[in-house]
């Protein structure tokens, strides 16, 4: 129980980091065209891990 | 009595917008587009409305984003475009994208469709036939090069350009000014100016060297096929400059004379980056000689070296690709007419504005002003806090000419936050009370910019309706 919370824990940091780094290779530009700016990006990555 | 018709040319996202706010103003309206008689380098289908590029309209967040500001505006005012945008939408998180096949169809089905509204097919070479007393021209980036010519030879040459070159906008509350400071070489005060023009980032040695590294290292654009134009003189990229010696820069557009640091005078600074102001407003600066053709990656890595601009937001990023746009400032007046001929408005992207939700924005109000213009009831520019205001301002007039001789400096530009007059009585504190800061401060400042647009909007629409019923 206690072990299979730390590997959810440990799998949705690891999707967070994923995610920033994805979206933190796009361009300002393409960031816009995903409705996003660059500021979002850990808010939206938190969101998506969490979920 | 019969209303003479409005002819518009081009049938993308601003003529489309611009046809049908003229017919559901009772007015009736002729479309004219090349497609598919004559096809361009970009289009694939023969729709109205065609989106040849990404299928995103941008943010739908009206209430801390701008072209989400603009996207609700337009709604308020019965767009087609955004209509058919919202009943074509696809699931894209916080954007609006649309299934561009569907969305085109919509689109041009409504028109088609609408009994104020005949759709001709067939390119217009040259300028309007002299019968046609009130044209819209909303012929975009590819404008066919025979009505090129033929604008070129109302407004002279030089006034359309083709091939640019563009230096990036910096968002002003970005700049540290601890580090960088307002001064114009040898404080010379040009029209217009005090001599404290200039926003003034020094560079010593180390930064320097660093900076030319990192600027030969990085990765620039390829020209696609139709963009295959020489430079313009006197419009070379930095990083072209840099490849051709390490100096260069440091002698063209960085020469760190005539400037006194303001925050070390005794040291005199190895180069320094100037920035220029951008608007009347003062929110945006431009980076003098910056144009660039890196990618845009790696733009703002490299720019944000630069003491002072470390925390740099961009407006848009540099560029140099094939464009046809007028020096709108100069060559339209409020309502969007060509001085030199009244009879023609113009429309979208050839204006200078840049992206799909501005360029129908501007047709929305293209095709109003010469629908009220037809009907004899003349309404006012939407106010300069609302997006449409504050984009139109941006093309006609909001632009202050450069101060120095050189290539002109009005370049298009997405709809953002900059563009909007400043607000006043922000709330500074959160709800519990604390002080805001950071990202925190810089939505509340959103928010309160976007809640005045939609009452000065609804105000704004009050009195046209009032006009209207006169």
């Amino acid at each position: 129980m206690f072990l299979s919370m730390i590997a959810s824990k440990i799998r949705s940091y690891l999707r967070y980091r994923e995610t920033v780094r994805e979206l933190s290779r796009l361009t300002d530009r393409e960031l816009d065209d995903l409705g996003l700016s660059r500021s979002d990006i850990q808010y939206v990555a938190r969101t998506h891990a969490t979920a | 009595m019969t209303i003479a018709p409005i002819h518009i040319v081009g049938g993308g996202l601003a003529g489309s917008e611009a046809a049908w706010q003229i017919a559901e103003a009772g007015v009736p309206v002729v479309l004219h587009e090349m497609r598919p008689e004559r096809g361009t380098d970009a289009h694939k289908t023969e729709s109205l409305a065609e989106l040849v590029c990404s299928n995103s309209f941008r943010s739908d967040d009206s209430s801390s984003n701008a072209v989400g500001q603009l996207h609700w505006e337009m709604r308020q005012l019965g767009s087609l475009i955004m209509a058919k945008g919202d009943a074509h939408q696809v699931p894209a998180g916080g954007a609006l994208a649309v299934d561009r096949d569907g969305f085109a169809a919509a689109v041009t089905a409504a028109l088609e469709a609408h009994p104020n509204v005949t759709i001709e097919r067939g390119e217009i070479a040259g300028l309007p036939p002299a019968d046609w007393d009130k044209v819209i021209v909303a012929t975009g980036p590819l404008t066919s090069p025979a009505l090129a010519e033929g604008i070129r030879s109302l407004t002279g040459a030089g006034e359309l350009a083709f091939f640019d070159a563009i230096a990036p906008i910096v968002h002003f509350d970005s700049v540290d000014m601890d580090v960088a400071w307002f001064q114009s070489r040898y404080d010379k005060a040009g029209p217009g100016g005090t001599g404290a023009d200039y926003i003034n980032c020094p560079l010593d040695r180390d930064q320097y060297e660093a900076f030319i590294d990192a600027l030969l290292a990085a990765e620039k654009t390829e020209f696609k096929e139709w963009e295959g134009t020489p430079y313009f003189d006197g419009c070379l990229p930095i990083e072209v400059m840099a490849e051709r010696g390490r100096e260069t820069l440091r002698w063209g557009p960085m020469k760190p004379v005539g400037l006194t640091n303001k925050h070390n005078p005794t040291v005199k600074a190895y180069a320094v980056v100037q920035l220029r102001q951008d608007n009347a407003l003062g929110t945006l600066f431009n980076m003098t000689g910056f144009q660039t053709k890196l990618k845009y990656g790696e733009q703002a890595a490299i720019f944000r070296m630069i003491p002072g601009l470390q925390n740099a937001e961009f407006a848009r990023l540099g560029g140099i690709h094939r464009n046809t746009y007028l020096n709108s400032p100069e060559l339209l007046d409020p309502q969007l007419r060509l001085k030199a001929d009244p009879r023609l408005r113009f429309a979208g992207q050839i204006t200078g504005c840049e992206g799909y939700v501005e360029s129908a924005a501007i047709g929305l109000l293209t095709g109003r002003l010469a629908a009220a213009e037809r009907l004899g009831r003349p309404i006012e520019l939407p106010p300069a806090a609302t997006a449409l205001g504050a984009l139109v301002n941006h093309i006609t007039g909001g632009h202050i000419v450069t101060i120095d001789e050189g290539p002109r400096s009005f370049q298009p530009m997405n709809i953002n936050f900059g563009l909007f007059p400043p607000i006043e009585g922000v709330a500074t504190q959160g709800p519990d009370g604390k002080r805001l800061k950071g990202p925190a401060k810089s939505l509340a400042r959103k928010q309160a910019l976007t809640a005045r647009a939609k009452v000065e909007l609804d105000g704004w629409i009050g009195e046209a309706n009032a006009q209207a019923a006169e």
